[in-house]
């Protein structure tokens, strides 16, 4: 990059809100609370409406919201969107080296965070304008109300953005998994357990369980209710992939390994059988919302190359459709061929952002190498040998991102297809995170309680 | 128990979060706010939200 752009990029970055890092490391306590008042704080947002909404109320996002955390119709209508989008965009820009960052040096770095953060708050204000001007909460005359509504939005967009950064520097995990599983586990609750009824039909409990119990005690369990609402064999598939997801998070392949300083010292490097975790899959969910939201516009402007919709919103032709999953095993057995798709497309971009993700943040054969021959260790046998750790890490770590990317693809597709309450996708990641949430806590109190242990814990 | 490896010096991963790559540690050189700002306007909207679903109509006119 030439001096002329880095002092305009430079001059911009001044401009950018930054939250403070804290001075010195947090209690896991306060970490904890601040946490726990961002979550608080995002719940009251998802439920302030946007002012101005005339007539009905159309969700861009659709079957995907789910994972977009947020609330159509609120404040926080767009929720994670903008923000996952400008990671996307990053991370292909950079993957493909379209745009060249060194992200070994500091200031590559900042420089990579802060070209990510200005187009986060452009697409703040893109896809606030996309969603107001395609028509979703109605047309209103008034063009200053049209130009308050995509700022209400937008606004949306950027306190996510800031929240996220306070969980993540001031707080315990990341807030964007932390609006994720929130958003998912709210939705699983409500669909399970709700006693309101059903808009269409009066007569029939939403939540799966109270309408099996009901049905029960009229002395016909219904146990495929079909339409729209939950039943309880999806509460059965919802229960399933959450402990295959439990299962295949703790699948670990260990590489036996010595410590070269004392003889006998014996160690073990685990790879994660989902080593790039579920990282793909919200990558490929992300760009299929994406997709989608452009469809609508091409298609609220009469163009349908990318599919139209129906009058309820949902997909009814063309690329779209097939970008999205069966959301039933009544849909699936309809339509194999949207399945097939589906699965095809799905799982190649889970594949795809698996290896992109292992090779930009450094966990392929070489670095990792690099890493162990610096901490002193070796392969038992072998020398001590940067390449031999090198070519033994090369055998296993390559197929194993491809692996755990497809296997990812595949059970999110698997989950979206028998209807699991929350989306397959919802439950897959929200369960993983969850997952790693108690597993980095469990890691924390233990440093918490024994300070010597932190730095071999890292 | 597993042996567990010091980690090598230098060989910090990135902040990760749900897929995205970011570098949170560093100092970007922006306009700093406090945590508690940010909190403080969430508020801020908050009020402004509701005060607007329930004034909006004859304080904007439409």
């Amino acid at each position: 990059m030439n001096a002329a752009i880095e002092g305009f990029q430079q001059s911009i970055f001044r401009f950018l809100p930054e939250v403070t890092l804290p001075k010195k490391r947090i209690n896991l306590k306060r970490r904890l609370i601040w946490s726990a008042l961002m979550l608080a704080i995002y719940f009251i947002l998802a439920e302030i409406p946007v002012y101005g909404i005339t007539g009905s109320q159309i969700d861009y996002f659709a079957g995907l919201r789910a994972i977009m955390a947020g609330e159509n119709g609120s404040i926080l209508t767009l929720g994670i969107g903008p923000v996952v989008t400008a990671g996307i965009i990053m991370q292909l820009l950079a993957g493909s080296e379209i745009i060249k960052f060194d992200l070994s040096s500091p200031k590559g770095k900042a420089s990579f965070q802060g070209t990510q953060k200005i187009l986060a708050i452009f697409l703040c204000f893109f896809e606030a304008a996309i969603w107001i001007l395609g028509g979703a909460f109605g047309r209103p005359d008034s063009s200053f109300l049209i130009g308050f509504m995509i700022f209400q939005l937008a606004i949306g967009g950027l306190l996510v953005l800031m929240m996220d950064e306070v969980v993540t520097k001031w707080g315990f995990g990341s807030g964007i998994s932390l609006f994720i599983a929130a958003n998912v586990s709210q939705r699983i609750l409500w669909e399970a357990f709700s006693f309101a009824k059903s808009p269409i039909n009066p007569d029939e409990f939403i939540g799966a369980i109270p309408a099996f119990i009901k049905s029960f005690i009229d002395g016909q369990p219904v146990w495929i209710r079909g339409g729209l609402l939950p039943d309880i064999t999806q509460v059965f598939f919802t229960l399933i992939v959450f402990v295959i997801v439990v299962y295949a998070e703790g699948m670990r392949l260990e590489i036996p390994l010595s410590y070269g300083k004392f003889r006998g010292a014996r160690g073990r490097y685990p790879l994660k059988f989902l080593y790039a975790s579920n990282i793909p899959v919200i990558l490929a969910a992300a760009l299929f919302a994406n997709v989608q939201l452009f469809a609508r516009v091409l298609t609220s402007r009469g163009i349908n190359w990318l599919g139209t919709f129906n009058e309820f919103g949902g997909p009814k032709s063309g690329l779209i459709y097939y970008l999205t999953p069966p959301h039933s095993i009544e849909v699936l057995l309809n339509e194999p061929l949207r399945a097939v798709i589906y699965l095809a497309v799905f799982i190649a971009l889970c594949a795809m952002f698996a290896v992109l993700w292992i090779d930009l943040t450094g966990m392929g054969p070489k670095e990792v190498a690099k890493k162990l021959q610096g901490s002193g260790m070796q392969i038992p046998g072998f020398r001590r040998d940067i390449r031999i750790l090198e070519k033994v890490l090369d055998r296993y770590i390559p197929p194993i991102t491809l692996m755990g990317g497809i296997f990812v693809g595949l059970l999110a597709a698997f989950a979206d297809f028998t209807g699991a309450l929350g989306t397959g996708t919802g439950i897959l990641l929200t369960v993983g995170i969850v997952y790693r949430m108690y597993e980095e806590l469990a890691k924390e109190q233990m440093g918490e309680m024994m300070p010597a242990f932190r730095q071999f814990l890292g | 128990m597993v042996k567990r490896k010091p980690q090598a010096v230098g060989g910090a991963m990135p902040a990760t979060g749900a897929g995205l790559i970011r570098y949170f540690d560093e100092d970007e050189g922006g306009l700093k706010i406090r945590p508690e700002a940010v909190v403080a306007i969430c508020v801020v909207v908050i009020v402004v939200g509701i005060l607007l679903q329930v004034f909006g109509a004859e304080l904007l006119g439409f």
